[in-house]
């Protein structure tokens, strides 16, 4: 871990079968920003919540930046508050839905340093959520005891008293094809939970709207092959 | 923290009172059925068939009208035993997984599936083996919503049907919700849609954001419930076994009674018993019943199931008193009276419920 983090965590989803996610990185600064990102072939998204509260998203083709923006572009927007301790809550300012039936065939050899979160069962999704809380981590961890379907990753220590916890669990999912055109530029893209070309889904792609004032991303990642016709 | 994640199925059975007549009579399969009373009666729609609805068919729609909308529509009179008993089986195949069934009525039910007897960690796959057994066991079809949480399952069974299977996932709730007309909310009927629409609310979403002193002079308490459940949230437990099932009185009166007057007037008493009871907790009935026992003991008891579920004083009152138009009241003696409300469901059995606008005037 590099001293410039107090937390340097890389976790990924993979199922039984050995299919996987792309390979995620949390960190969290000793400033007390935090750092949410993730890089493949198609390059690197990173979304970075400033101790402020101001966020941004960023995006970096790995062949360059995409054709109609710069090398670093994406979103602003402010997250929302961290509730006050003792009240219970915490703030939710991201959540990313894998999907079971759209994980890929794994490209890379694991070096041992990611944390693999179980996949939930076929039609299901496994959901990773970031959130702020000002309350204390025993208090964290009871509260996710309580609740008994979800399972506490991380619960990570801010420089202001603050914990950033980082948390899963399974949940339902609807498979249904989705193709993406390309317009003729690029190929169109294929997500099918059947990969009728047996491709193993080697493009793994985030979707997910633009998040305003006070909300959180919300990103679903999905495996897909490009097709032609 | 965040509220758990619950696995809340709510299933529907599709067109379920003709499709038990079209199952148990292959003449009528693949004809346009319509169950209910007959035109010259009265009688209205309780379930049409798909054949039927393909037509403009729907339930609590006069059956004269059905028959001007399909000229061939085959009409069943309902026997209501027969509909009880494949409920019942079907209630059973849901208790094998989860003792947390809501009951809404004969043909629709929330399971909650969170932790269930099937050891199946999702939803999706339970709702996948009730359809399963429903169709193997009973030889019908139904339709399922999962979700989290009651408010988006119910809307969610609807999306497809008929055998129809709809999950909304976490993450796909607010893109669900994006796509709903503000009439998909709980509560909100042609009337109260009509006055949302005036102060500029089309779509669900839109209610998040309206001005609260317009939206409460629009639909006025309800204005906070809707704003929660445009949101999406909505935290009520399934509740197994409802403690209410009816609610009856009967009185034995020391003189027999014959004047039909005094009849009706005991019987209108009892009803608005009933009707004030129903209102107190939050109740509605679909089933008014009345009893007559005659001087020589002889019982006989008479009912009138409707479609929509309701707790109108005015309309148990005017139901109970067409009952008692098919008993020998005023022409036998009379020795006891009852008359009482039953199957109960809460409120959000009237939403889903044809012709009932629970937040209406």
């Amino acid at each position: 871990m590099s001293n410039n983090y107090l937390l340097d965590l890389r976790f990924g989803v993979k199922r039984a079968d050995g299919y996987v996610s792309d390979i995620w990185r949390a960190s969290t600064t000793r400033l007390g920003d935090f750092h949410l990102g993730t890089s493949s072939i198609a390059g690197v998204e990173e979304y970075r919540f400033n101790k402020s509260g101001l966020c941004r998203s960023a995006h970096t083709g790995a062949n360059g930046a995409p054709a109609a923006l710069r090398d670093r572009a994406g979103f602003r927007w402010r997250r929302a508050a961290t509730p006050a301790r003792g009240s219970g809550r915490a703030s939710r300012v991201a959540w990313i839905a894998f999907p079971t039936d759209y994980l890929s065939r794994p490209t890379v050899e694991d070096d041992g340093e990611i944390l693999w979160i179980d996949a939930a069962p076929g039609c299901g999704a496994t959901y990773v959520e970031f959130a702020y809380a000002a309350e204390p981590e025993e208090g964290i961890r009871g509260v996710l005891d309580i609740m008994q379907d979800r399972t506490l990753v991380r619960c990570a220590a801010l420089p202001n008293g603050e914990n950033l916890v980082i948390f899963c669990y399974h949940a339902d999912w609807e498979n249904k094809d989705l193709r993406v055109p390309g317009h003729g530029v690029v190929a169109d893209v294929l997500f099918s939970a059947a990969d009728p070309l047996a491709s193993g889904r080697p493009l793994r792609h985030r979707l997910g709207p633009a998040p305003k004032d006070g909300e959180a991303v919300l990103l679903l990642e999905m495996g897909g092959v490009a097709v032609t016709n | 923290m965040t509220a758990g994640v619950r696995r809340i199925i709510h299933v529907d059975m599709d067109a379920f009172y003709a499709s038990v007549e079209q199952r148990d009579d292959p003449a009528l399969r693949g004809k346009p059925v319509a169950v209910g009373g007959q035109p010259g009666s009265r009688g209205v729609v309780a379930a049409s068939s798909y054949e039927a609805r393909a037509f403009g068919v729907r339930s609590a729609m006069p059956m004269a009208r059905a028959l001007r909308l399909c000229p061939d529509l085959v009409i069943v009179p309902p026997d209501f035993p027969r509909y009880r008993a494949a409920s019942q089986q079907i209630l059973e195949i849901f208790r094998s997984c989860t003792p947390l069934v809501e009951p809404l009525s004969l043909d629709e039910a929330y399971l909650d599936v969170s932790f269930n007897r099937w050891n199946e960690p999702l939803a999706t796959s339970v709702a996948k083996r009730l359809k399963q057994r429903i169709r193997e066991e009973l030889g019908l079809t139904a339709s399922a919503g999962v979700a989290p949480n009651k408010f988006l399952a119910k809307i969610a069974s609807g999306w497809r049907k008929p055998d129809g299977l709809t999950v909304i996932s976490p993450g796909r709730v607010e893109a669900f919700l994006q796509q709903l007309p503000v009439d998909a909310l709980w509560g909100v009927g042609p009337v109260t849609a009509g006055k949302l629409r005036k102060i500029g609310i089309q779509r669900l979403v839109e209610v998040r954001t309206a001005d609260p002193e317009l939206l409460r002079r629009a639909v006025g308490s309800l204005a906070g419930i809707l704003k929660r459940l445009a949101l999406g949230d909505d935290p009520r437990p399934v509740v197994p076994d409802r403690p209410h099932k009816s609610s009856s009185s009967e009185n034995t009166y020391n003189d027999d009674l014959l004047a039909l007057d005094a009849i009706r007037a005991e019987i209108e008493r009892m009803a608005r018993q009933s009707a004030a009871w129903l209102a107190r907790k939050e109740l509605l009935a679909r089933t008014v019943t009345i009893k007559v026992r005659y001087a020589d003991f002889t019982t006989v008891t008479r009912s009138h199931t409707a479609a929509a579920p309701t707790r109108d004083a005015g309309e148990i009152v005017a139901r109970a008193l067409t009952l008692l138009e098919r008993t020998e009241a005023g022409r036998r003696p009379i020795r006891l009276l009852g008359a009482g409300v039953h199957g109960l469901a809460g409120d959000e059995a009237a939403i889903g419920a044809p012709g009932v606008l629970k937040f209406e005037d």
